[in-house]
């Protein structure tokens, strides 16, 4: 299993700070508790922490700050858990550098597989890999060939771009803009549709049943996220 | 200008859009002459609509016994006449009321330019018609040509019979549709040979008098003249709409003096004729000399009327001050560069004034315009005005010579003979007196009379009117010049003052109206101050009469001010004035009859009452007059003013409202999803294998799901609480505690649930007394401003709770080291939903105001201070037990 040793939790709620030490130091994990931005800012940089969990609603600034402070000097894998569950917001977050977001309440099997999934992309880059497999999708890089059920099916270059910009972040939402961004450019990310144009033809290919996709799943108002059976 | 001219064109011709929408459509059957079939061809086309489905009903139809029309009856509805009985005869007419109760669709209406028999609301028919129109009914209505006012003079001459009953044009510019029913003259004289127009023993005179054959074609060309002009006029608005440009091809500008009376109106008629034949910009100048007498109301209103036709007919109607008709006539062709004046022959007998007009604009072309005789008639006036005029004349000359007599007779019996001069000078004396009180034909009178009373009585000889000395012939000539000069002079001061007291009055109560409409707030109060001036400064005794709120279409029959009761018969004139939004009553058009006069509380279309005027005595000038309306549009803003801050008022309501509920949802969603949160994230955790091996994380997640649990149920008994409270539900268990059991469960609260804060409790030496509470409700009161300061109040700063005997309180003193509070308003803090800058994180907003409440409801009080050297303080006063506070 690859886990974080050290997470800093930056949250107001005493409770989740008691929680979050409590059920992750069964898996080793260290947490560091800081109750505002400010004070988590100051162990972000004083106790190394290989991870954050980060809240939105802070006493002292908006979370959102905190994340693009952070995000100016770091790289550090950031997961946003709030209770703020509009899209906009999430959308922000996922633009200004965080890597995933949780909405609370908030399952803890959910979140230990999130940290996992970020932690791990972080640290091996997933394109060093020539052989990528899930469910019944293989993509071997090297070659420049994708297999659905171990037959080779046909690619465009746009189509085969996306998939691997997904397979880069499997495990991570993804927003459109985004997505159109590293696709095609910085110049078209006023056009979303093309996202979703593509992304039903990428599921047409790739899924059993592309109505209701099992590897590239919607996020609601936000994205697209492509989900790596563990 | 022009441009400015094209605007106004497109306005008009989309507010005459506009209001065809609301209002009814006219459709006017015009026809020549009587028997042409405008009947027949309004019936047929009544017959189509109603094939069509459409609900028509017949309001009135003269057959005249003519069969093809009567069988064209068959099939339509006809709405049995209102029967009014005048002078011992019954007589047939409109029933408008059951129209308006029914609202047809459409309704048909004959003969259009009939006049009512008195006793019916409106003078004419056609105000019926305008009346049904504005409520949204479709007329079809018939008329013949020579019953239009501006063709009707013409007519006359032509044919030579008098016509009685006529129509304002406007009423025919106001015209949807118009239909001609055209005849050949031959075919018309065959109709009436045949009986199918008249009786039989009409045919034969009919055919001599009306229905010459040169009579029918003069008809014919001037009814087709009327509708060409009519379809130039529409095609031209037509063209501004629709961005044609070049309206104005020739530049001329013509101006029209506007006249009072009838003769006015056909001026402004005429010129409106000439300057679309010449496709000429027209200017109608109303030249105002300030001189308001009581002669001049009648004039004054045809003013303001004929004024409004102008503006109707597309003049570019202004209104200028001026001590005489023709220097504003001459300042005008300079200011509007104009190149043609429309006068009357009537003004051309000033041809003083005129030559010098002419003389400095030769080139001015003037037009001068015949007046028919039948024009020309002056408008009627009232039988108690003329009596007014003729009394006042007569009271006046009546007392002054009075005056003369006794002075007279004083000097006979008091001054020597041989003292003549001295009695001269006497007479010279009351004659400038004299001058101070009388009209101008009075003083000239008197002055005359008083020198023959002069030269009879006392100039030698005496009792004749000879005079023997030359000297005496040049006094009593130097006298009469002298006196004529002063009474003239005098009189021409007194009117000069009448204007400058009539435009004071008016003005002064302008201003009183504007004061009053920014210095107080209150609606009613305006309206009664306005009222209490209205009945001091003119002798009359007012009322306002406001809209009934819960009925829009009446008003509610309450008077404000006044204190005059209407009676039932005046109060439906005012109801009526409500629901048309035109003033009636006395002095006007409509409802003469009543005894008072009523205007409209109208704001643009939109009426809040009825403005009443009752008079004590028979008087009113038109300065008054015009002063109502101006006190009636006044209070007709005052009223749309409150109605429009009600209305943001109930829109900011409902602003705040809804900004509560958010809020509340904001806050309870936050402070809900928070526990639960760790509810359900220690109970996922539970559910892990890697968790469950370790026992003591097993207990500490169990207790984060059952603190989670306590926290939840605390909201939820604050809001239960908050709204008891609200609901004043909330029933006190007092019974006399000791304080520190209290603040003992707080202490411990804030240790299990803030561990890091640190409490600083101090207590004097003596005994602390009991107090009288309910322990739960002190309880949680306390808690939330304690819970409030851990929550806002950095981390490492203590909190002090001070405890201490103020009789007859126990006083508890909390405070804090925080950012303290609001200087401007502490106590924005006790408002429920109030966060610090909105934040979400913190309470829901409510554990202060629920505290306050609490200690409200145990007879105690709280106060906010911020401590001079930082942090808030909150002082809470709780009555100490006493045997008498026991329940």
């Amino acid at each position: 299993m690859n886990l974080p040793q050290t997470i800093l939790v930056i949250d107001d709620e005493i409770q989740i700070q008691r929680l979050l030490k409590n059920s992750l130091s069964a898996f080793n994990i260290d947490v560091i508790s800081a109750m505002t931005g400010a004070k988590g800012i100051e162990l972000s940089i004083s106790s190394r922490p290989e991870f954050i969990i980060l809240d939105i609603g802070l006493p002292d600034k908006s979370g959102l700050d905190v994340l693009r402070e952070l995000r100016s000097w770091s790289k550090i894998p950031i997961i946003i858990l709030s209770a703020k569950d509009e899209e906009d917001v999430i959308v922000f977050a996922l633009e200004n550098g965080a890597d995933d977001y949780m909405t609370k309440p908030f399952a803890f099997r959910e979140l230990l597989a999130r940290i996992k999934v970020t932690y791990q992309r972080i640290v091996p880059e997933v394109t060093s890999v020539p052989v990528f497999k899930t469910h019944n999708l293989e993509v071997d890089f090297s070659l420049r060939i994708v297999k659905v059920n171990g037959r080779e099916v046909f690619f465009t270059s746009t189509e085969y771009d996306l998939l691997k910009i997904f397979i880069k972040y499997a495990g991570k939402v993804l927003t459109h803009k985004q997505l159109l961004k590293e696709v095609w450019g910085p110049n078209s990310v006023e056009s979303p549709q093309y996202v979703r144009v593509y992304v039903g033809h990428l599921r047409q290919k790739i899924e059993e049943n592309p109505h209701q996709p099992k590897i590239i799943v919607t996020e609601t108002g936000v994205g697209y996220r492509m989900v790596i059976e563990s | 200008m022009v441009i400015n001219e094209k605007a106004r064109r497109i306005l008009d011709h989309v507010s005459k859009t506009e209001s065809n929408i609301k209002k009814g459509r006219l459709k006017i059957f015009l026809g020549m002459v009587a028997g042409v079939g405008k009947t027949y061809a309004m019936l047929s086309g009544a017959k189509i609509l109603k094939n069509s489905g459409t609900n028509v009903i017949i309001g009135l139809i003269e057959t005249h016994g003519r069969a093809e029309t009567v069988h064209m009856l068959e099939g339509l509805p006809l709405l049995p006449c209102k029967e009014i009985q005048y002078k011992n005869k019954i007589f047939k007419e409109l029933d408008l009321d059951r129209i308006l109760t029914i609202k047809p669709e459409v309704v048909l209406i004959d003969e259009l330019a009939h006049t009512n028999v008195p006793g019916s609301l409106h003078e004419k028919r056609y105000q019926d018609v305008l009346d049904i129109l504005s409520k949204g009914i479709d007329v079809y209505t018939t008329l013949n040509v020579q019953h239009i006012e501006s063709c009707a003079g013409v007519i006359q001459n032509i044919t030579g019979v008098v016509i009685n009953e006529t129509l304002p044009d406007t009423v025919l510019d106001s015209a949807n549709e118009i239909v001609l029913i055209d005849l050949d003259p031959d075919q018309i004289i065959e109709r009436l040979k045949a009986g199918k127009i008249y009786p039989k023993e009409k045919i034969q005179p009919s055919l001599e008098n009306f229905f010459k054959k040169s009579n029918l074609i003069a008809l014919r060309e001037t009814v087709l003249r009327l509708l060409a002009d009519r379809v130039n006029v529409e095609l031209r608005d037509l063209k501004v709409v629709h961005g044609i440009p070049q309206i104005w091809k020739t530049g001329f500008r013509i101006l029209v003096p506007i006249l009072p009376a009838s003769e006015g109106e056909y001026l402004i008629r005429m010129t409106r004729r000439i300057a679309s034949g010449l496709n000429a910009r027209w200017i109608a100048a109303q030249v105002e000399d300030g001189e308001y007498t009581k002669e001049r109301l009648d004039e004054s209103k045809s003013l303001r009327k004929n004024f409004l036709l102008a503006k109707q007919l597309g003049a570019e109607a202004i209104s200028i001050n001026d001590s005489h008709l023709f220097d504003g006539v001459a300042r005008l062709i300079k200011e509007h560069q104009i190149t043609h004046l429309v006068m009357t022959r009537k003004q051309k007998s000033m041809s003083k004034q005129l030559s010098l007009l002419t003389k400095a604009f030769p080139e001015v072309d003037i037009i001068f315009l015949s007046i028919d005789k039948n024009v020309q008639t002056k408008s009627k006036k009232s039988l108690w005005e003329i009596n007014l005029q003729n009394n006042s004349l007569l009271k006046n000359f009546t007392l002054s010579m009075l005056v003369l007599m006794i002075v007279t007779l004083a000097l006979t019996l008091l001054l020597p003979i041989e003292q003549y001069p001295m009695a001269g000078m006497i007479y010279l004396l009351f004659l400038c007196l004299n001058s101070l009180f009388s009209t101008t034909t009075v003083i000239i009178l008197i002055t005359i009379i008083t020198g023959l009373v002069w030269n009879f009585l006392f100039i030698p000889p005496r009792y004749s009117f000879h005079i023997n000395s030359e000297l005496d012939w040049l006094t009593i000539a130097g006298f009469t010049i002298i006196s004529l000069l002063i009474g003239i002079q005098t009189a021409k001061i007194k009117k000069k003052e009448r204007i400058v007291k009539a435009n004071d009055e008016r003005l002064g109560f302008m201003q009183f109206l504007t004061k009053n409409l920014f210095e107080i707030s209150h609606t009613t109060k305006i309206i009664q101050l306005t009222l209490e001036r209205l009945s001091k400064n003119f002798s009359v005794e007012t009322g306002v009469i406001l809209q009934d709120k819960s009925v829009n279409e009446k008003i509610d029959g309450l008077l404000i001010g006044g204190g005059i009761a209407l009676p039932p018969k005046e109060l439906s004139v005012a109801q009526w004035v409500f629901s048309n939004g035109r003033s009636a009553g006395r002095y006007t058009d409509t409802l003469s009859s009543a005894e008072g006069m009523y205007f409209p509380l109208n704001y643009k279309n939109i009426n809040h009452g009825v403005l009443c005027i009752l008079p004590k005595e028979n008087r009113f000038d038109s300065n008054q007059v015009s002063i109502f309306e101006d006190v009636a549009r006044h209070l007709a803003l005052v009223l749309e003013k409150e109605r429009l801050e009600e209305a943001s008022r109930t829109t900011y309501i409902q602003q705040v409202s809804e900004k509560i509920y958010s809020t509340l949802l904001n806050s309870v969603s936050h402070e809900l999803k928070t526990p639960l949160s760790a509810i359900i994230g220690a109970a996922s955790s539970l559910l892990e294998e890697e968790i469950l091996k370790h026992p003591h994380l097993v207990k500490q997640l169990s207790k984060e799901i059952f603190i989670g649990s306590q926290r939840m149920q605390g909201l939820i008994q604050n809001l239960l609480d908050m709204s008891r409270i609200e609901a004043g539900k909330v029933v006190l268990k007092k019974e006399a505690y000791d304080i520190m059991e209290v603040i003992g469960n707080i202490l411990s609260y804030v240790e299990h649930y803030y561990p890091e804060r640190k409490i600083i409790l101090k207590y004097p030496e003596e005994k602390i007394p009991f107090v009288s509470i309910d322990q739960g409700l002190m309880e949680q009161a306390i808690k939330n401003i304690v819970q409030n300061a851990c929550i806002y109040t950095p981390e490492n700063t203590p909190i002090h709770i001070t405890l201490s005997k103020v009789d007859p309180f126990l006083k508890i003193k909390i405070r804090d080291h925080g950012p303290g509070l609001p200087v401007n308003n502490p106590n924005i803090v006790f408002e429920k939903f109030y966060r610090k800058d909105n934040r979400i994180t913190g309470g829901t907003g409510i554990g202060l105001t629920i505290a306050k409440a609490i200690i409200e409801l145990h007879n105690g009080v709280i106060e906010l201070e911020n401590d001079p050297e930082g942090g808030a303080v909150f002082n809470i006063k709780i009555p100490t037990f006493t045997n008498k506070s026991e329940v």
